[in-house]
C-alpha cells in the first residue's frame, strides 16, 4: 500500500493478545484515515450503549495517510472512543511528533480494548510490541512519566500518557503526547485510565511509501508557499499564537465572560496575545513538518521559581480567564501547565468552575459544599480547585464530573453552558450565529473545531455574523472539509491558507488513489454521517442538537451584539434539510445509500 | 503589526465618518500608511469595527460616527472558511 502503512495494531489488555491486521483498502479509501477510519471501526465493533468505562470500549490512536510525510503540518492523529463526558462519539485531535512515530513504526492505528488488571504501558518498537508494568509511573504526572518511560525504553521514543486525572477517571481527562501536546476534549484520557493503561511508548525507524514522489513534492512546495504567505499562517499565528484572538473576539463583543453572562471582558487586554508575547513568551514551537509554529514556549515566575512550559492557547486563556472573570495571566498560565501535567482539558475545567461560580453567586452552592468561597475573578480558587479536581478530592470530586452533571446535581441544569454535556469554547454564538448552529450540531458536543465558522463570520468578515441566513450551508461545507483534514492527518490551521484542492493532490500523489474534489468532500460527508449514525444509535437525537437556554432566551446585555439570541430553530431546520436528514435529524435512506452507508 | 508600528494603544480623534478618522490618523502617524493602505485603498486584510460592528456591514468608510464611538482597527489574523 502507498500512503497508508496497511497495518492495524490491536492490543487486548484483558487477555494480553497482540495482533496485527491488514488494513482493508476499501475502508481506507472510503474513510481516509485517522478520525474517519477510527470512527468507522468504532461504529462497526462497539456494541451500542456500552458504558465508556467498560473494558469493551475501544480506545483508538489513529494517524492519517499523510501523517509523518513531508506534507506541511501533517503531524496529526486522533484519539477515538466513546466519551464518558457526553456518551457520544469522541475524536480528539493532537499533533507534535508522536503521531508520525506510530506510522514510522509501521502502523496506521493502534486499537486498545479490554482492561489490564495492573497499570501497564505499551512499548512499541517497530514490529516488536510489549505490554509492560507501569507500576512505577502510576500516580505520576505526564512529564515525569515521559522521562521514566524513555529511560526504560529508548531516549528517542515518543510517549502518549495520562496524568493523575486520567487515572482518577475525571470525565474530561485528556491524553498528552510529547509532554505538552494534548488530545484534550471529551474525556478520552479517562477511558485510557479505565483500562489501567498509563502510557504508550513508540519508536519507529521505518518510512512511508509515496506513490508519485515528484507530484507529491510539487504539491508540498506549492502548499508551503501558500502557508508562508498567508496572513494567519505566515504571520499572525507564528508571532502571537492563537492568543491573538483575545482582543479580536472581545472587540466583537463575543468573548464569553462570567459563564456567558457577558460578551465583553474588562480584563481582556491583560490576558491578550500581545501581553502574552511581551511578558511570558520565550519562543514559538512547531510540530513535525510544520512551518507555522503556533506553539508557545512560555516562562512564568511562580512562587520564586522560574517555570517553563507550553501554552496557554486562546481557548485555555479564555476558559481559565474570562469565563471565570480572571485576568491574571501568570496564574492562568500556571493552571494551564497543571492541566498538561495532570492531563485534564482546560476548556471543560474552566467552564465547569465558571458554572460553579455562578451557582455560588446564586446562593445555590455554599462554602459548605465547595470548601471555599467561589467568586468570579478568584484566581486562587481556580488554582486550588484544579488540583482538587484532578485528584477527585473534596468538591473537586463533583467538578470532575463536568458542568452538566454539576448543574443538574444542584437543580440548575440551565447554568451549564454545554451541548450534549460538553462545554462551549471561547465564542458567544449570540454574536456569531453560525457557530451557534455549529455548537448545537457538533457530534461531540460543544466544540468550535468541528465547524469553525468563526473564520468566515468574524475575522475575515466574509459574512455578517449577526445574520442566520446562509449559515447552515456555510457550516456544512466547513464540517465536511474538516472531516477530510482531520482524517488525512493534517493540521486544521493549514485551512486558513489551504483549501480542498490543495489537499487533493497530496493525497492522490501519496496513496495512488484517484480522488476528485467531489469524491474527497463526499468522503468527508460520509464520515460526518457515520458519526451521526453512531450518536443516533447511542440515543442522541434532535433534542440534543440544542443550546443552553441562556443562548436561546437571554439576549446579550451589552456590546456590539447586544439584544441578540441564537436563532437556532430556523437554522437547524435548514441544516437538516441540506444534510438530507429528516425532521428528527436522521439521515434518510436516500442519503445513506448515496454515501454507501445504507 | 499595526499596534507596534504606531506604538500606541488608544487614540482620540475627531471625525464625522470613518474615512475622516483614518485621514486624521495618517496625518499624525504617517508610518501607518503602508500597514493600512495599498495604493490608496484600504488593504483587504485590514478589519475596522465601529463599536464592535464591522464596517463592511455598515456603510464602509462612509460610516458616520457619534461622539464616544469606539473604532477598532486590526489586521486580519484568521482567514475565511476553506
Amino acid at each position: 500500500m502507498y500512503g497508508w502503512m496497511g497495518t492495524i495494531l490491536r492490543v487486548n489488555l484483558s487477555t494480553g493478545a497482540i495482533t496485527k491486521e491488514k488494513l482493508d483498502e476499501n475502508l481506507a479509501r472510503d474513510y481516509i484515515g485517522a478520525r474517519g477510519l477510527a470512527s468507522k471501526i468504532l461504529y462497526d465493533e462497539l456494541p451500542p450503549r456500552t458504558d465508556p468505562f467498560d473494558p469493551a470500549n475501544l480506545l483508538i490512536f489513529a494517524a492519517g495517510p499523510l501523517t509523518g510525510t513531508a506534507a506541511t503540518s501533517a503531524s496529526r492523529y486522533n484519539v477515538v472512543t466513546k466519551s464518558p463526558l457526553t456518551g457520544a462519539i469522541a475524536a480528539s485531535n493532537s499533533g507534535g511528533y508522536l503521531p508520525a512515530e506510530i506510522r514510522y513504526a509501521g502502523y496506521d492505528m493502534i486499537i486498545v480494548e479490554g482492561r489490564s488488571e495492573e497499570p501497564v504501558y505499551l512499548w512499541i518498537k517497530d514490529d516488536q510490541v510489549e505490554i509492560r508494568s507501569a507500576k512505577a509511573m502510576w500516580g505520576k504526572g505526564t512529564r515525569e512519566t515521559d522521562a521514566l518511560i524513555r529511560d526504560e525504553t529508548d531516549d528517542e521514543a515518543k510517549i502518549i500518557s495520562i496524568g493523575i486525572a486520567g487515572e482518577k477517571l475525571v470525565r474530561f481527562a485528556g491524553v498528552i503526547n510529547d509532554r505538552e501536546r494534548a488530545a484534550g476534549r471529551s474525556g478520552v484520557g479517562a477511558v485510557m485510565g479505565s483500562k489501567n493503561l498509563k502510557a504508550v511508548a513508540v519508536r519507529g525507524t521505518g518510512g512511508i511509501k509515496i506513490k508519485d514522489g515528484a507530484a507529491f513534492r510539487e504539491a508540498v512546495l506549492r502548499n508551503l508557499a501558500k502557508i508562508k504567505s498567508g496572513p494567519v499562517t505566515g504571520e499572525g499565528l507564528p508571532t502571537y499564537g492563537t492568543a491573538i484572538l483575545v482582543n479580536v473576539i472581545n472587540s466583537h463583543g463575543i468573548l464569553p465572560t462570567n459563564n456567558f453572562q457577558l460578551g465583553e471582558f474588562a480584563g481582556a487586554e491583560a490576558i491578550s496575545g500581545e501581553t502574552l508575547t511581551r511578558d511570558l513568551l520565550v519562543r514559538n514551537r512547531g510540530c513535525l513538518a510544520c512551518p507555522i509554529g503556533c506553539g508557545r514556549v512560555t516562562e512564568i515566575n511562580w512562587e520564586g521559581n522560574r517555570e517553563r512550559g507550553e501554552g496557554p492557547e486562546y481557548e485555555s486563556i479564555w476558559a481559565l480567564g474570562a469565563a471565570c472573570g480572571i485576568s491574571d495571566l501568570e496564574l492562568i498560565t500556571k493552571v494551564n501547565f497543571l492541566c498538561n501535567e495532570y492531563g485534564m482539558d482546560p476548556i471543560t475545567l474552566g467552564a465547569t468552575v465558571a458554572c460553579a461560580m455562578e451557582l455560588f453567586a446564586e446562593g445555590v452552592l455554599t462554602v459548605e459544599e465547595t470548601g471555599m468561597p467561589l467568586h468570579f475573578g478568584d484566581g486562587q480558587g481556580l488554582l486550588e480547585l484544579t488540583r482538587k479536581t484532578a485528584m477527585r478530592e473534596g468538591f473537586g470530586d463533583v467538578l470532575a464530573e463536568g458542568s452538566a452533571r454539576l448543574a443538574e446535581k444542584y437543580g440548575r441544569p440551565e447554568l451549564s453552558m454545554s451541548s450534549k454535556k460538553q462545554e462551549y469554547p471561547a465564542y458567544d454564538p449570540r454574536g456569531s450565529q453560525g457557530i451557534g448552529l455549529g455548537y448545537a450540531t457538533s457530534n461531540r458536543g460543544g466544540c468550535h473545531v468541528r465547524g469553525y465558522t468563526i473564520g468566515a463570520e468574524i475575522v475575515a468578515a466574509a459574512v455578517d455574523p449577526l445574520t442566520s441566513e446562509g449559515k447552515a450551508k456555510l457550516l456544512i461545507d466547513v464540517q465536511d472539509f474538516t472531516c477530510v483534514v482531520d482524517s488525512v492527518g493534517m493540521c486544521l490551521f493549514t485551512t486558513f491558507s489551504l483549501g480542498v484542492d490543495d489537499v487533493l493532490p497530496l493525497l492522490n500523489a501519496a496513496t495512488g488513489v484517484d480522488y476528485t474534489t467531489e469524491s474527497l468532500l463526499q468522503a468527508g460527508e460520509r464520515i460526518w454521517n457515520l458519526e451521526r449514525l453512531f450518536n443516533l444509535r447511542e440515543g442522541l437525537g434532535r433534542e440534543d442538537d440544542s443550546l443552553a437556554p441562556r443562548l436561546l432566551q437571554e439576549p446579550l446585555p451589552a456590546g456590539p451584539a447586544k439584544g441578540n439570541v441564537v436563532e437556532l430553530e430556523s437554522m437547524l431546520n435548514e441544516y437538516y434539510q441540506l444534510r438530507g436528514w429528516d425532521n428528527e435529524g436522521r439521515p434518510t435512506g436516500e442519503k445513506l445509500q448515496a454515501l454507501g452507508l445504507g | 503589526m499595526t499596534r507596534q508600528a504606531a506604538g500606541l494603544v488608544h487614540l482620540e480623534l475627531a471625525g464625522v465618518t470613518v474615512a475622516d478618522v483614518l485621514q486624521r490618523l495618517l496625518a499624525s502617524n504617517p508610518e501607518l500608511k503602508s500597514h493600512l493602505f495599498d495604493g490608496g485603498r484600504l488593504r483587504p486584510d485590514i478589519c475596522i469595527l465601529v463599536n464592535g460592528r464591522n464596517i463592511r456591514y455598515l456603510d464602509g468608510e462612509a460610516t458616520s460616527l457619534d461622539d464616544d464611538d469606539t473604532i477598532t482597527i486590526f489586521r486580519q489574523v484568521a482567514g475565511g472558511a476553506p
